[in-house]
C-alpha cells in the first residue's frame, strides 16, 4: 500500500518535472531566438541558457532514475491491457454465432444496426473525400510555390491544407464512436436473444483460404520488382545520388537554418 | 547477504534485456558505429552510405554509416526530373517485403529511443478510438511532405526534403545536437535561426510526448512506418495468426500497445507481446518454416513424434540463433574497430597548415607576409588555380588583390545554396568593380552547373568556378578553407586577401553588405 503510494508520488513528480522541463526548453529556445537579433544563437548565449536549465534537468534525471530503481526494487509492473472495444467483441461473437441463424425479428434488428454502421462509414468516407477535394482545390487555386519565399509559401499552403487533412482524419472519430455504440446495441440484442431463446447453431470455423498462395505470389512479384528497380537505379545513377547527398551535411534537414 | 543475492537474481530474471531489446541496441550501434564522428564533429563519408538503414537514422548524424531511407526517398523525388527514383523505390519495396514493420519493432534506432523514453515511470495514455483514427495522420504526412512537396519543388529545380526539413525530430536530435556539441563546430551556431527554433521546439515536444504515449512518432507521424505498413501482410518477417487455433478471445489486441485491428495488420510492429499471451499459441513469428519444413511437421502423427519434432525444431532454432549471433557480433566488432581506428576518410589537409602558393609574387609587403595562411578569420586565405565553369580558363584569388573578394562554395543539389545565389548576384552588381564574387561549385553534380548558371544567371557579374581536388577527391579547396561537409559556405576577404568573415550556411544580403562595409570602413581608417 505504502509502496503504491510512493510509486504514485514518484510518477506524479516525474510527470510534472518532465512536462516542466520540456516547456522550459521550448521557452528558452524561443526566447533566445526572439531576443538574439541578427545572430540569436551563439555558443555563449546558448551556454547561459543551458546553465539555467541544468538544475531542473538534473532533478528530472534523478527522479527518473529513482523511479526506475524504485520499480526495480518493488517488482515489475505489467502494462494493463486495454479493454476490448464493442466492435472487437461483436466480431468474435459473430464468429461463434452467425446473426443469420437467429430468429427473424432479431436478424432484422441486427441487419438494421449493420446498415447503420455502413451509413456511418460511407458518410465519413464521403466527408473525408470532400475535404480531400477541397484541399486539392485550395492547392490548385490558392497556393504558389517559389524559391524566393520558400518557407512562407510552404507554410501558407500547409495552413490551408493541414486543417482540411486533419478534419478529414478527425471526421472518423465520431464515426468510430457511433459505430461503437451500434456494435454495443447489436451485441446486446444478440445476447438477449440467446438468453431468451437459447443459442443458435455454432458456426463452423472457416477453412483456410487459398490466401497463402496469393500472398506468396504477391511476395515473389514484389521482390522481383524491387530487385529490378534497385538494379535499374544503380545503372541510372540513383545510387550515386544517394551517396552524394548522404556525404554532405543537409543543414536544413537537421534544422540548421 | 543471501537475500540480497536472491533479490538481484530475481531482478535480473525479471529485467534481463529481451532478444528484441538486444537486437535494437545492436542495430542502433551498427548503423551509428562511426563514433569518431562525434569527436571530429564531421559526418562519415564512406561508401556504405550508398546503402540505407532500414529504419529512421538521419545521415547527417555524426555517427551514421548508412543513409536514411526517408531522406534519400525525398531527395530522389526532388531530383526525379533528372534521375528517376528507381533505386530508392526499389530499396523501400525490398525492405518492406522482407521485413515490413518488423523494422519498426526490431531495427529502427529511433524506435529504440521511443521504447526507452516510454519506460520512464509516468501515467501513460492508452490507445483508444481516438488514437486509432489519429494513426491515419501519418499517411497524410507521407503524401504531403514526402511525395507532394518534393515533387512540386522538383518542377522548380529545387531540392526540398520537406519532411526532414520541417518535421523530422531524428535529424534535430541526432544530427544538429550531435554536431553542435562539438567544440570545432562553433561556426554552425551562426546557421541557427527560425527553422532551428521550430524544429527544436517540435523535437522537444515529441520527446516529452514519447514519455507519455507509446511510440508516439511511430503511430502518428512516421511516414516510413506508413510505407512499410503497406507490406506488412506479405512480408517475410513479422507476426502471423493461425486462424484454425484462434478462439477470438481478443487478448492479443488488448495487450498490444499499437493501434492494431488484428494481429499482423498495417499497425503491427511485430514486438511479440501478443505471442506470449495467446492461450492457444495461435500467434507466432513468420519464418518458422525456414527452421523446419512443413513435411517434417505434418509427418508427425503420434504425441511422441510431435514432441520429437518440437525438440528438433528447438535445437535448430538454438543453433541458428547462435550462428547468427556470432556472425552479427563479428560484423559489429569489425565495424567499430575498422571505422574508428583504421578507416582513412581521405582528408589529409589541415586547414591551418595550408597548401597552395605562398603569395611570393603577389607583391605583398613583408608585414602582409607575416600573416599566417589558414582558414580562420584573420588568416591569409590560401589561393589556388580554379577552372572556370564557362571553360574560358582559370581564376585565382591572387588576381584580385586590392579588391574585396567573396568566396562562396555551393552546389546545384543544395537548396539553401540556390536560395542565396541571387543575393550574391545583387551584391556583385551593387559593388561592381570593388567587390569580386567568386562562386565555387562542388565536384558533385558539376555537369549540371553550366546549365543552371546559364538559365538563372546568364549575364551575372559573378565568377563561376569548379572546386578542385588538392591531394585527393576528399581534400578539396573547400576543405582547405576550413569547410567540413556543410554547404553553403562563404568567406569574405579584404583587399589583402585576409579572411574577415565566415558564414557557415546561408548568408543573407544584409550580412554580406555589413561585412563589405566593415572592411571598407577599416580600410578607410587605415588610410
Amino acid at each position: 500500500m505504502a509502496n503504491s503510494k510512493y510509486a504514485k508520488l514518484i510518477a506524479t513528480a516525474t510527470t510534472v518535472l518532465c512536462i516542466l522541463l520540456g516547456v522550459m526548453f521550448i521557452v528558452c529556445c524561443v526566447h533566445l531566438y526572439f531576443t538574439g537579433g541578427a545572430q540569436p544563437y551563439s555558443r555563449e548565449r546558448v551556454g547561459d541558457y543551458l546553465i539555467i536549465l541544468a538544475v531542473p534537468s538534473f532533478l528530472t534525471l534523478a527522479l527518473v532514475v529513482i523511479g526506475i530503481v524504485f520499480n526495480v526494487v518493488n517488482g515489475k509492473s505489467d502494462v494493463e491491457p486495454t479493454a476490448r472495444t464493442s466492435s472487437e467483441l461483436l466480431e468474435s461473437f459473430t464468429k461463434k454465432f452467425d446473426p443469420k441463424d437467429f430468429p427473424e425479428e432479431i436478424k432484422a434488428k441486427s441487419d438494421m444496426e449493420r446498415d447503420k454502421r455502413q451509413v456511418y462509414s460511407w458518410l465519413a468516407f464521403d466527408i473525408s473525400f470532400l475535404l480531400f477535394l477541397l484541399a486539392v482545390l485550395y492547392f490548385d487555386f490558392f497556393t504558389s510555390f517559389s524559391i524566393d519565399n520558400l518557407n512562407g509559401d510552404v507554410v501558407r499552403a500547409l495552413m490551408g491544407i493541414l486543417p482540411l487533412a486533419i478534419l478529414a482524419v478527425a471526421v472518423h472519430i465520431p464515426k468510430a464512436y457511433l459505430i461503437e455504440k451500434s456494435c454495443q446495441r447489436e451485441l446486446e440484442i444478440l445476447k438477449n436473444s440467446i438468453k431468451e431463446n437459447g443459442a443458435p447453431r455454432v458456426n463452423k470455423t472457416e477453412d483456410s483460404k487459398n490466401g497463402v498462395d496469393y500472398a506468396l505470389i504477391g511476395r515473389y512479384l514484389i521482390v522481383g520488382a524491387a530487385v529490378a528497380l534497385v538494379i535499374l537505379g544503380i545503372f541510372n545513377g540513383g545510387m550515386g545520388d544517394v551517396l552524394d547527398k548522404a556525404v554532405k551535411i543537409c543543414t536544413e534537414c537537421i534544422g540548421l537554418g | 547477504m543471501k537475500n540480497v543475492i536472491l533479490k538481484i537474481k530475481n531482478w535480473w530474471a525479471a529485467h534481463a534485456p529481451t532478444k528484441r531489446r538486444l537486437i535494437q541496441l545492436y542495430s542502433a550501434l551498427l548503423f551509428n558505429s562511426y563514433l569518431k564522428g562525434y569527436i571530429t564533429g564531421d559526418i562519415f563519408k564512406g561508401m556504405s552510405k550508398n546503402l540505407c538503414t532500414p529504419g529512421l537514422n538521419c545521415y547527417s548524424c555524426p555517427g551514421a554509416v548508412t543513409s536514411c531511407p526517408l531522406g534519400a526517398l525525398q531527395n530522389s523525388f526532388s531530383s526525379s526530373g533528372k534521375t528517376a527514383p528507381y533505386y530508392m523505390l526499389g530499396i523501400i519495396m525490398l525492405y518492406g517485403i522482407i521485413f515490413g514493420r518488423w523494422i519498426c519493432g526490431w531495427l529502427c534506432p529511433f524506435g529504440l529511443i521511443q521504447d526507452l523514453l516510454h519506460k520512464i515511470k509516468t501515467p501513460k495514455l492508452k490507445k483508444s478510438r481516438f488514437t486509432r483514427v489519429l494513426s491515419f495522420f501519418k499517411y497524410v504526412l507521407l503524401v504531403l511532405f514526402v511525395v507532394v512537396l518534393p515533387l512540386i519543388y522538383m518542377l522548380h529545380d529545387f531540392p526540398l526534403p520537406a519532411f526532414c526539413k520541417y518535421i523530422c525530430p531524428a535529424g534535430t536530435i541526432g544530427g544538429a545536437i550531435g554536431l553542435l556539441i562539438n567544440p570545432g563546430n562553433e561556426g554552425m551556431f551562426g546557421m541557427l535561426g527560425p527553422l532551428f527554433t521550430w524544429k527544436f521546439a517540435l523535437a522537444v515536444s515529441f520527446v516529452v510526448g514519447m514519455i507519455f504515449v507509446y511510440r508516439l512518432f511511430c503511430r502518428f507521424i512516421c511516414p516510413l512506418g506508413a510505407l512499410y505498413g503497406f507490406f506488412n501482410k506479405f512480408s517475410l518477417f513479422g507476426i502471423t495468426l493461425d486462424k484454425s487455433k484462434c478462439i477470438s478471445c481478443g487478448k492479443c489486441i488488448s495487450v498490444c500497445e499499437m493501434d492494431i485491428h488484428h494481429v499482423g495488420d498495417h499497425e503491427c510492429i511485430s514486438c511479440g507481446k501478443c505471442v506470449g499471451v495467446c492461450p492457444t499459441k495461435a500467434i507466432s513469428y513468420k519464418g518458422s518454416k525456414i527452421i523446419l519444413p512443413d513435411s517434417e511437421i505434418e509427418s508427425a502423427k503420434t504425441e511422441e513424434e510431435k514432441a520429437a519434432v518440437e525438440v528438433k525444431r528447438e535445437k535448430r532454432v538454438k543453433l541458428a540463433s547462435r550462428i547468427t549471433a556470432l556472425v552479427l557480433s563479428a560484423v559489429l566488432l569489425f565495424s567499430l574497430v575498422y571505422l574508428n581506428f583504421f578507416y582513412d576518410d581521405g582528408t589529409n589537409i589541415d586547414p591551418d597548415q595550408g597548401v597552395g602558393d605562398t603569395d611570393e609574387d603577389s607583391g605583398d609587403t613583408e608585414d602582409d607576409n607575416s600573416i599566417p595562411t589558414g582558414s580562420k578569420i584573420g588568416n591569409k586565405c590560401p589561393s589556388y588555380d580554379l577552372e572556370l565553369v564557362n571553360g574560358s580558363g582559370t581564376v585565382n584569388i591572387k588576381e584580385f588583390r586590392g579588391k574585396i573578394v567573396i568566396i562562396n562554395f555551393w552546389g546545384v543539389w543544395c537548396g539553401p545554396c540556390k536560395q542565396e545565389l541571387p543575393d550574391f548576384d545583387d551584391v556583385a552588381n551593387e559593388y561592381d568593380g570593388e567587390v569580386v564574387v567568386l562562386t565555387i561549385h562542388t565536384v558533385t553534380n558539376k555537369a549540371s552547373a553550366p546549365e543552371y548558371i546559364q538559365t538563372h544567371f546568364p549575364s551575372s557579374k559573378m565568377l563561376f568556378a569548379y572546386d578542385v581536388p588538392l591531394t585527393s577527391e576528399k581534400d578539396m579547396y573547400f576543405h582547405l578553407l576550413g569547410g567540413k561537409s556543410a554547404y553553403p559556405r562563404t568567406l569574405v576577404l579584404d583587399e589583402k586577401g585576409v579572411i574577415q568573415a565566415i558564414f557557415d550556411g546561408k548568408a543573407t544580403h544584409s550580412q554580406l553588405i555589413d561585412s563589405i562595409e566593415a572592411i571598407r570602413s577599416e580600410s578607410a581608417d587605415t588610410q
